[in-house]
């Protein structure tokens, strides 16, 4: 019989709500990863809501805040984690929490990133997802702003040039080509699109590949979300690329690092104590 | 006589480098500060060019750099801290040291802050310290872009406001009045308003003014730092206000957490390792 008082050198970690932005049928390889996690002794509670019937994603992370809230001991610390889409659910969801009183000790989140204002105007995503044009404009103005400082004209010609390559292709793909359409991930971006993010207080720890950094980081290690994080972060390079980092081989690496930022956490000796 | 094979618990601590922004007469607590921490058995550097002669802030730090380069060890790491303008200026210093591949493992600022682009207006800092206007326009721009998201229509009026309480004072004042200019921080301030800080992506500890977070961060808990700080950043709230923080008794406290994390650091087991 184990003697009680030499069970585990770590300290036992709290229930981790994983927040889920993808059906299982879109990202089978997420519940794998949790089913994984699982196996190293941790609970994880899988919180998924479906984003039918929500008209932005404020309201379907808000009912994500209310699934956190019913199924959340208020005795123990809230450890979150999340990935891809799920990551900007929470990040939305987390400041819901805030306002509601209740503070995460812990957030994860892996491989989660935003679209540069260059990318989604090149990329034609700021059409497709008919975001209002308040925003689209307020978003090209962060390129002229620091860190970033790009050239009036620049980003000018940036837009001419879209514009110029839309007219171009606007005989063959038509106005809003529905072809571009995916429909089993549609809504979920359409609403994340057409968010306008806030400001983020609680300190967050990212886990991105070095794949995702070079390729839509530009030379921003947090993939641009850092500007919304206020709060304090740390990064975690993670080996592998957006799609298999959660998937064996590269998972287990990326579940030790997440279980033993977990326990410093829990120990009060993490990063942000 | 000491045994040299049993060795010390604690980590041996490499040289610190004290970015210093301010000359002694200004601040001559910053000074006892550094004397306090040596007294704590640590080698501290203190690095001070003067400002004087420098067109603009990148090559006031660019002269900080060689001074670095001329005081440092071979293969020693750099650890780098600085307090007030020393913390801004040091954040273009390590921008100049990752450009050159010399990043410093351990860069610590102290209540540093960067005035948000509303209370340059209203303060009439800009045209205090004679910014350009494309960089004035930019920081109106900024206050539009999120996360801010400051409505068109109420940017547009603090611009108004600010407009006829200039005009209204021009009689009394005249143009730039130079009664409003500290000849004592007057140069040091120019350079600094006057410069667009970039990105840097050096892990940073931020060591922020319980005091200024009420005052100056008006919600950010980086004190408008955060979004230069693309390698992440934890905070560490300390004790007093921006200038009694790094005077006795509060110092004694934020000089053992700077060392814990400077050995956290040495020893591989840093929030950022």
């Amino acid at each position: 019989m184990t003697e009680p008082a030499n069970v585990a050198t770590r300290p036992a970690l709290p229930v981790l709500f994983s927040v889920r932005g993808w059906p299982a049928e879109v990202n089978p390889a997420y519940i794998t990863f949790i089913e994984e996690m699982r196996f190293t002794g941790v609970e994880v509670i899988d919180v998924y809501v479906g984003p039918k019937g929500f008209k932005s994603l404020g309201e379907w992370a808000g009912a994500v805040a209310d699934e956190i809230e019913t199924r959340h001991q208020t005795s123990e610390p809230l450890h979150l984690m999340s990935y891809c889409l799920g990551g900007v659910v929470t990040q939305v969801a987390l400041g819901t929490l805030t306002e509601r009183g209740i503070e995460a000790d812990f957030v994860a989140l892996i491989e989660v990133r935003h679209e540069s204002p260059s990318f989604r105007l090149e990329r034609g995503l700021d059409s497709l997802y008919n975001v209002p044009w308040g925003f689209r404009i307020r978003h090209q103005l962060l390129r002229l702003t620091p860190p970033e400082s790009e050239s009036l004209r620049s980003v000018l010609s940036s837009v001419i040039r879209r514009s110029m390559k839309s007219l171009v292709e606007l005989p063959k793909r038509g106005w809003r080509s529905h072809r571009r359409i995916q429909p089993w991930i549609h809504t979920e971006m359409l609403l994340s699109h057409r968010w306008e993010f806030g400001a983020l207080l609680t300190s967050v720890h990212l886990y991105n590949t070095t794949v995702s950094i070079e390729k839509f980081g530009k030379g921003d290690p947090t993939v641009h979300l850092g500007r919304y994080l206020w709060g304090g972060f740390v990064i975690r390079r993670i080996a592998g690329n957006h799609e298999n980092c959660i998937e064996p081989p590269y998972s287990a690496g990326l579940i030790e690092r997440i279980n033993a930022d977990r326990s410093a956490v829990v120990a009060g000796t993490g990063a942000f104590q | 006589m000491i045994d040299p094979t049993v060795s010390s618990p604690q980590p041996t601590l490499p040289v610190l480098f004290s970015v210093r922004g301010w000359s002694e007469e200004v601040n001559p607590a910053y000074i006892t500060f550094v004397d306090e921490m040596r007294a704590t058995g640590v080698e501290v550097v203190d690095t001070y060019v003067s400002p004087a002669g420098f067109a603009d802030f990148g090559a006031w730090a660019h002269a900080v750099v060689e001074r670095i380069d001329s005081h440092r060890r071979e293969q020693s790491p750099l650890h780098l801290m600085g307090y007030c303008l020393g913390g801004k200026l040091g954040v273009v210093v390590v921008r100049e040291l990752e450009d050159k591949g010399m990043a410093p493992s351990y860069f610590g600022i102290i209540d540093v802050y960067d005035s948000s682009a509303a209370r340059r207006l209203a303060s009439g800092l800009d045209s205090l310290y004679e910014v350009p206007w494309r960089r004035r326009l930019q920081s109106l721009v900024a206050r539009m872009a999120p996360p801010d998201s400051e409505e068109f229509g109420s940017v547009v009026r603090s611009v108004l406001r600010r407009s006829v309480r200039s005009v209204r004072e021009l009689p009394t004042r005249g143009w730039r009045s130079r009664k409003r200019r500290k000849p004592a921080t007057y140069s040091e301030l120019r350079l600094a308003f006057r410069w667009g800080l970039k990105r840097i992506v050096t892990p940073t500890h931020c060591y922020v003014a319980l005091e200024m977070i009420k005052g100056r961060g008006e919600g950010d808990l980086s004190l408008n730092m955060g979004k230069y700080l693309g390698g992440g950043f934890s905070i560490t709230k300390i004790e007093g206000t921006h200038e009694n923080c790094i005077a006795p008794p509060l110092s004694a406290a934020l000089i053992e957490r700077i060392n814990t994390d400077r050995r956290a650091v040495a020893a591989g087991e840093g929030a950022f390792q």
